[in-house]
């Protein structure tokens, strides 16, 4: 007989919504960089959904890790995490925020993040009902990540001249787990420092750099950026290059010695034809 | 522009010389169009060119043609043997091309580039007797029109060089095929239901100039000879 009621129980379970069903917690940022690790101005914020429903004296509880995913129910402090400082939170409705301010070195520091690998972040929240008991009613989980190696240099830089400008290309390094998403170009005045320009560029290895100076000499070096922030060291060698001035349509038309001067010119002749048009709709409009 | 003028009146003339007809036709409320054709503009005609060098166009912008396309609206104005309407359209071409550095004269990676915007208003006179009394789906055309055409010159860097208009005129004709004979049921039921009378094929030639009449401060956006043109026509 209690075989049977054991039976029932866990196939009428799911139905009867005495099933666990995890909920998801929304981490904003969600990719830290090295400079998380130390930051105490830039914060943190956590959002969690519970599938529980709300009664009153629920509590959840916020644990965070560098090592495990797994977001157990039963008490106690899960292996690998440690609970955020706020402690028991009063569980006021099923979607809810991290109270306070949650500064992003300490988000890491509890997460055991020892900064000086790429990892993962993992948020556990549990849904404790009123006197805890040995299994919470609900999980929430999510993650994030920390990336504290830059992405690799860029190889093969190579500088055309532009007007005022250098057309740049370049290409990624060696793959070493970190994607780059932008890269930032720097154009540095040859024997003075302080005539420079750097363009950041976002997922594609060949831009023009502009706003330089045409007849002289710039070094150009590419760094790359991860999603995090994380910047590779530059390109090396630097590639010099130096802008001249571009003849476009107009400026070969011109010292060709063409005629045409640009503006609305029309002569005589073009005023007159238009002049007809307007009176041919003009007696139109009177005859209809 | 004289030759242009004259154009204009004998299609005038065309159209007034059949009014015994006119009472037997349905006089149209106009038409719409969308053509497209390839278009060079004669600009490097100005330099007398040694042997060997090209002109501005062809050192910026290479030799080949770029599509024009073209959209015009015409209201009939009266009805003989064919119609005779007062049209303006509008159209767009763009070439781009790479400038050249100007102390050796090699291709360098800056575009530059060529705008057109070229604005007309035409007469043009449709022979439709030819389908609507003969039943023959060809119908021929003809058309004289003003043009401006409205350019933007840009260059290195997308850096705008010169902007302006260059006024001219253009005459030429064209054959218009009559899809109404593939479903004459169809036809009917799109003019019953649009307006729509006569839906055409078009193939057109015209003859252009465009050089402010004869400017000379002016340079020569004229095709570099005919202009052909297809599209569609609706008549209304």
């Amino acid at each position: 007989m209690l075989r049977r009621l054991a039976l029932l129980v866990a196939l009428l379970g799911p139905a009867t919504g005495l099933a666990q069903s995890a909920g998801t917690v929304q981490i904003t940022p969600s990719s830290f960089g090295k400079t998380a690790c130390t930051s105490t101005a830039d914060t943190v914020t956590l959002t969690w959904t519970s599938s529980a429903t709300i009664a009153t004296g629920d509590v959840y509880r916020v644990y965070v890790s560098s090592t495990s995913a797994t977001c157990p129910t039963a008490s106690g402090t899960p292996a690998g995490y440690a609970q955020l400082a706020a402690g028991d939170i009063a569980a006021t409705a099923q979607t809810q925020s991290y109270p306070g301010t949650l500064t992003q070195a300490d988000f890491l520091t509890a997460a055991g993040a020892n900064c000086t690998a790429n990892a993962t972040i993992y948020v556990c929240v549990q849904h404790w009902a009123t006197g805890g008991g040995s299994t919470a009613k609900a999980t929430a989980t999510g993650s994030a990540k920390l990336e504290v190696l830059p992405p690799p240099v860029p190889v093969n830089v190579a500088v055309a001249p532009g007007d005022s400008a250098l057309f740049v290309s370049w290409a990624d390094g060696t793959a070493n787990g970190v994607a780059a998403v932008s890269y930032n170009v720097t154009a540095v005045a040859q024997g003075n420092p302080a005539d420079f320009q750097t363009k950041n560029f976002v997922g594609r290895t060949n831009n023009r750099i502009d706003q330089l100076t045409n007849g002289t000499t710039y070094d150009v070096t590419v760094t790359s950026l991860s999603s995090g922030g994380n910047e590779s060291l530059p390109s090396s060698p630097a590639v010099s290059g130096t802008p001249q001035p571009v003849n476009g349509f107009w400026e070969q038309y011109t010292a060709d010695s063409g005629r045409e001067q640009g503006g609305c010119a029309g002569g005589p002749a073009g005023a007159l034809s238009l002049l007809g048009v307007a009176l041919a709709l003009r007696g139109l409009r009177r005859r209809s | 522009m004289s030759r242009a003028l004259l154009a204009a009146a004998a299609l005038s003339l065309l159209a007034a010389a059949a009014p015994a007809q006119a009472a037997e036709r349905e006089a149209g409320l106009g038409s719409f169009e969308f053509q497209m054709g390839q278009y060079r503009p004669d600009i490097d005609s100005e330099f007398l060119l040694p042997a060997g060098t090209v002109g501005p166009w062809e050192s910026s912008f290479g030799t080949s043609r770029r599509w024009l396309f073209k959209l015009r609206g015409g209201k009939a104005l009266f009805s003989g043997y064919g119609t005779l309407e007062l049209g303006g359209g509008v159209g767009y071409m763009q070439a781009n091309g790479h400038g050249r550095f100007a102390s050796s004269g090699a291709v360098s990676q800056e575009r530059t580039s060529f705008k057109l915007l070229p604005l007309a208003v035409d007469l043009t006179y449709r022979l439709d007797f030819v389908w609507e009394k003969l039943g023959v789906p060809v119908i021929p055309y003809g058309r004289a029109a003003v043009i401006r055409d409205v350019w933007w010159v840009t260059g290195a860097g997308g850096k705008a060089s010169k902007s302006g208009a260059t006024n001219g005129w253009s005459w030429g004709g064209g054959l218009a095929l009559v899809l109404d004979f593939i479903d004459p049921v169809l036809t009917r039921e799109l003019d019953r239901d649009t307006g729509i009378k006569h839906t055409l094929l078009t193939f057109e030639v015209q003859k252009e100039k465009v050089d402010d009449f004869g400017s000379k401060k002016s340079w020569n956006l004229s095709n570099d000879g005919p202009m052909m043109t297809f599209g569609f026509a609706f008549a209304f």
